[in-house]
């Protein structure tokens, strides 16, 4: 029995118990991107003899602790040449490697015998990787490259046109974790949902984990979406930017000091204003209508064992006229880093971050009697955070760490002029620590059965000051107590545990299953399917409970012809608690009492994803078909009627195919189809006080109808110096002008008010955009 | 009160850019008639109206069949009740009862073997229009060239107040001239204390006025019940939200509409040119 369990914990840890006296040494270093000296977020890293190996971490960093004796290592990263690299290890060895990327020389795209089968081989599961070069060349509305709405051509991502949210396998658009550069990003949107705040161009890698979520992240209930900055080229100096139909962009970056230090710093605006401020007519002139991104990060190599990471993040949009009407909202967002090396084995990353989301509404007055007032709110994190990984072996990796995060919520301020007819006043503010610990370990149990296992527990509590109001089934304030500064109101906590299990079948084909529990206790209240600036963050309270989702996923993976296409089906189930909608008639904005106006209530939802990738070749892109369905249940609607919820959809397809035409030019086009989210739609009608007034009876029981659209693009690369290139991005929009239903509206018919009509409104017809980018090297 | 909605509206309209509209067909389906009962009580010498008519579906016309022979009943609640009798059909009189501050009234509806019911309260006072003012305006690309006007009224600080603004010009109804369209003035121009109490109320009317014009303008008081009633309605006359539904009535029994106690004054200008 002892012996046993042994033997168990052994195969577990991967303890040599059988070659106690064998003399183990590591090999660590980071891998890099040898033109630029950017760290490859998830390399291979292969020890060819032993056919066993690892992958980069976050930071580019990887340990192997291998026997003593001669290898060769093989490091590859998708997009890069392979590298061989041969070592002798007869005592710990520290390497740098640098990977050369096959767009420096597009003309031989070679498809390598050992081009990474990740997809196969990993422990993850609802795991989808956007190359950044695929966001380059994927037409998108306006010639704006956007790796939300990108994002959207993956199965089980699901978003609107004209809508900034975005759903994960039926999740609520506030069940996303979005990071970037660690630091959560609370409204990912500008310009009301057309474009998203992450300008590609200060973007290196991001994932989305919509399935199996690995312990390590937590605090939302659906998929984390992480997003790293790029850290700069310690190489050499470089500026690139672009001209485009309705934004500019540049970056610039370079090393501080080469190859350890670097910075980059990118900046986006858009200057539909410019053009206003040009025209003759004062109104127009005066009307301000812009958005900025500014992204910076530098990075310092103190020695090999240390180094410092700062960024941040600075968005904003300005919406207003003149002096009479103002409305501005942004992040912004900082993350402190410190990677320190215990050993060759032990990596610890500190992080200390700061988020703000805020806005301000702004009501300009007449002057002396009648002056003006602003509306403001925010949301602010800061938080640290530690994280450990330790590599114990190439079949044993151990991530552990802590963190926690203090909220403050300021849901709404206002503050006048000193003749305002409007009343100051203050909504109260909130505040909540929340905190967690994980573990998670990475487990090569053979070569056939790959694990991923973890538990997190997180932790949350409402602190004061402030007065906590209870309330009764109608939403009435029954109670009113009192609570001191940091005295604690409502605490909640549990358990997530997490586990992803890998069944390798060959070298081309697996099936993997996962379970994992998220726990969620910040909530967005929205009154909007689309999301809008004002869309308000609460948290968990003693009315109102954390969500927390139960995910059962399950997949079989198939690669083809050496990698070239990979394939998967993917199922999941996912059981979703303390659901959050809205009583009839709910008043969301600037309203103390705004928990009376929830509905609590559950739902589920359940798929099949399908995903079929082409690599390599001229040819490359994907295609990806969802099958899902969604439904919620509230005893507050339709009295405890199932329903389908909005972002429902039956049937959800999406092509996107990349063409190297030539040396000069590429081709890409993409296609999506989707069914029609489901609405409410009127049934009848009647009249109150002359006025034609729609009836409405079950919630969400019609549908749009289905979404089609197919965009184009072609990119052609001008004269090519040894320090200048540029290209020409050519796209257009919607390219068969498909009218999309954007809303649909019910209403009397203007010169026969006998009569009513039903209203398409639809956006964007064909939409043409041209955009240039240039780099100076 | 000057919140400018016009240009906010507008300047979101240049940001839809490349709209488009487009007339569709739709199957909503046929469904049962519901009933739909307005009733009002006011400040006001009665009688006092009450209209009961059925919904249609939404592909017919626009003609609501008159609820013909219902027993209507009204009373408040120090005792007093009404005569009610049918003048038209489907239009019903309410006599003998006065509207009085501070009381509340009931009235009860059967028609078909179904009753239903609804209550509301008579805010405590009267609140006079204090004064009407207007001021020209020159023509810029968010307001029309004309005369503006804005009613005053003093707001108690003791309760919480909900308000309603009617306004016609010359006798009727107003119309907004938008893009092409004419569109008719719903009269529901609501706004309630919660920013503003204690305050001399100033609200500003968007309708473009001209000189010569006869204004007349209601300020409505009604109880926080009428006001989420007209607040949901306008909600739904508006885009509706994520999720529609029917307006919160305080009818009991799935009856659409609503039965309002409503206090009323009065105050009328004529616009004088320059």
């Amino acid at each position: 029995m002892y012996i046993k369990l042994y033997c168990l914990m052994a195969a577990m840890w991967g303890i040599p118990f059988l070659s106690v006296a064998q003399e183990r040494f590591t090999v660590s270093g980071n891998v890099r991107d040898g033109d630029n000296g950017e760290e490859l977020i998830g390399a291979t890293v292969l020890v060819q003899e032993l056919n066993t190996g690892g992958v980069t971490n976050e930071y580019g960093f990887f340990s192997l602790t291998l026997p003593k004796g001669q290898y060769n290592l093989v490091i590859s990263f998708v997009g890069y040449e392979s590298v061989t690299e041969p070592i002798l290890l007869d005592e710990n060895l520290r390497l740098n490697i640098e990977l050369m990327s096959q767009s420096s020389n597009l003309e031989e795209v070679v498809v390598t015998s050992d081009r990474p089968d990740a997809n196969v081989r990993s422990t993850s599961i609802g795991v989808n990787k956007l190359d950044v070069r695929e966001i380059e060349v994927v037409p998108v509305v306006f010639g704006e490259k956007d790796i939300i709405k990108t994002l959207q051509f993956f199965p089980g991502i699901k978003s609107s046109e004209g809508g900034g949210g975005f759903f994960v396998r039926g999740g609520s658009a506030d069940q996303n974790l979005i990071m970037l550069d660690e630091a959560p990003v609370y409204n990912a949107s500008h310009l009301l949902g057309f474009f998203s705040v992450f300008n590609s161009d200060a973007i290196k890698d991001l994932s989305i984990y919509k399935g199996h979520i690995p312990a390590e992240y937590g605090g939302r209930a659906s998929s984390v979406l992480d997003i790293r900055m790029k850290d700069g080229n310690s190489k050499k100096f470089n500026a690139s930017g672009g001209i485009g139909l309705i934004s500019s962009r540049l970056a610039l970056e370079g090393p501080i000091e080469k190859d350890k230090s670097s910075f980059i710093v990118s900046g986006r605006r858009t200057y539909a204003d410019v053009f206003l401020k040009l025209s003759n007519n004062e109104d127009l002139s005066n009307s301000i209508l812009y958005f900025y991104d500014l992204n910076a990060k530098a990075n310092y190599q103190l020695n090999p064992n240390n180094r410092i990471y700062l960024s941040g993040y600075f968005g904003r949009d300005k919406f207003g006229f003149a002096d009479v009407f103002g409305f501005d909202w942004g992040n912004t967002t900082a993350t402190l880093r410190w990677n320190h090396l215990f050993n060759d084995k032990l990596f610890l990353n500190s992080t200390v971050l700061f988020s703000d989301y805020n806005y301000e509404v702004d009501i300009g007055g007449d002057e002396g009697e009648n002056n003006g007032f602003r509306i403001t709110s925010a949301i602010r994190d800061f938080s640290i955070k530690e994280d450990f990984d330790y590599f114990i072996n190439p079949r044993n990796t151990l991530k552990f760490g802590a963190n926690l995060i203090r909220h403050s919520f300021m849901p709404g301020a206002i503050t006048t002029d000193q003749f305002a007819d409007v009343n100051a006043s203050e909504l109260q503010k909130k505040a909540a620590w929340e905190g967690a610990l994980y573990a998670s370990h990475d487990l090569e149990l053979s070569r056939r059965f790959l694990a991923n296992y973890g538990l997190r527990y997180s932790y949350f509590a409402q602190v004061g000051p402030g007065d906590i109001f209870t309330y009764n089934e109608n939403g009435e304030v029954t109670n009113i107590e009192r609570y001191g500064s940091g005295e604690v109101v409502q605490t909640y906590g549990g358990l997530e545990p997490r586990i992803g299990l890998t069944h390798v079948l060959n070298d081309e084909s697996s099936v993997k299953a996962s379970f994992g529990r998220n726990r969620q206790y910040l909530h967005l209240l929205s009154n909007s399917n689309s999301g809008t600036p004002i869309d308000l963050w609460i948290p968990s309270s003693n009315n109102v409970k954390p969500q927390f989702v139960d995910q059962y996923a399950a997949g079989y993976y198939r690669n083809f012809q050496n990698n070239t296409f990979e394939s998967s089906v993917e199922l999941y189930y996912k059981d979703m608690q303390n659901q959050i909608d809205y009583k009839t008639g709910a008043e969301l904005v600037y309203n103390e009492n705004v928990e009376s106006q929830l509905l609590f209530g559950k739902g589920w939802s359940y798929g099949a994803e399908f995903f079929l990738k082409k690599n390599s070749g001229d040819l490359t892109g994907w295609i990806s078909y969802t099958w899902s369905k969604t439904e919620r249940k509230f005893a507050g609607v339709d009295q405890g009627r199932v329903y389908p919820a909005n972002q429902d959809r039956r049937h959800d397809l999406a092509v996107v195919g990349i063409y190297q035409l030539n040396s000069k030019w590429t081709l890409s086009a993409s296609f999506v189809y989707y069914t029609g989210n489901a609405v409410t739609f009127p049934i009848g009608k009647y009249e109150v006080e002359g006025k034609v007034i729609n009836l409405y009876d079950k919630r969400n029981a019609n549908r749009y109808p289905d979404y089609h659209r197919l965009d184009l693009g072609a990119t052609l690369q001008l004269k090519e110096t040894n320090n200048f290139s540029s290209d020409i991005n050519f796209s257009v929009y919607n390219a068969y002008a498909r009218k999309n239903a954007y809303s649909i509206n019910f209403r009397e018919v203007a010169e026969d008010p006998s009569r009513t009509e039903v209203v398409k409104l639809s956006l964007f017809n064909i939409l043409p955009s041209i955009t240039y980018n240039f780099k100076f090297k | 009160m000057k919140l400018k909605i016009k240009p906010v509206l507008r300047l979101l309209g240049c940001m839809a850019l490349v709209s488009c509209e487009e007339v569709i067909d739709l199957d909503l389906g046929e469904n049962e008639p519901r009933m739909v009962i307005e009733g009002t009580v006011t400040t006001d010498q009665g009688p006092y109206t009450v209209k009961i008519n059925q919904s249609v579906d939404y592909g017919e016309l626009n003609e609501f069949p008159p609820v013909s022979g219902a027993t209507i009943s009204v009373k408040d609640d120090q005792g007093a009740t009404a005569t009610v009798v049918e003048v038209d059909e489907g239009i019903y009189s309410v006599r003998d009862i006065q509207g009085q501050n501070g009381r509340s009234y009931t009235m009860e509806v059967s028609y078909n073997g179904e009753t239903y019911q609804a209550s509301s309260s008579l805010p405590p006072t009267v609140i006079p229009i204090q004064s009407l003012e207007y001021t020209f305006e020159e023509e810029t690309l968010f307001i029309d060239e004309g005369y503006y006007l804005t009613a005053y009224f003093a707001d108690p600080i003791e309760e919480t107040n909900y308000y309603r603004l009617r306004i016609f010009v010359n006798g009727e109804v107003y119309y907004f001239e938008r893009d092409d369209n004419r569109v008719r003035d719903d009269n529901f121009w609501l706004i309630n204390d919660k920013f503003f109490n204690g305050k001399v109320m100033d609200f500003e009317f968007p309708h473009t006025l001209k000189a010569g014009d006869k204004v007349d303008v209601e300020l409505h008081q009604v109880d926080r019940t009428t006001f989420d009633y007209y607040r949901t309605l306008v909600e739904l006359m508006g885009v509706g939200g994520v999720a529609p539904a029917n307006p919160l009535s305080n009818w009991s029994n799935g009856a659409l509409g609503y039965f309002g106690a409503i206090s009323v004054s009065y105050a009328s200008i004529v616009i004088e040119g320059e």
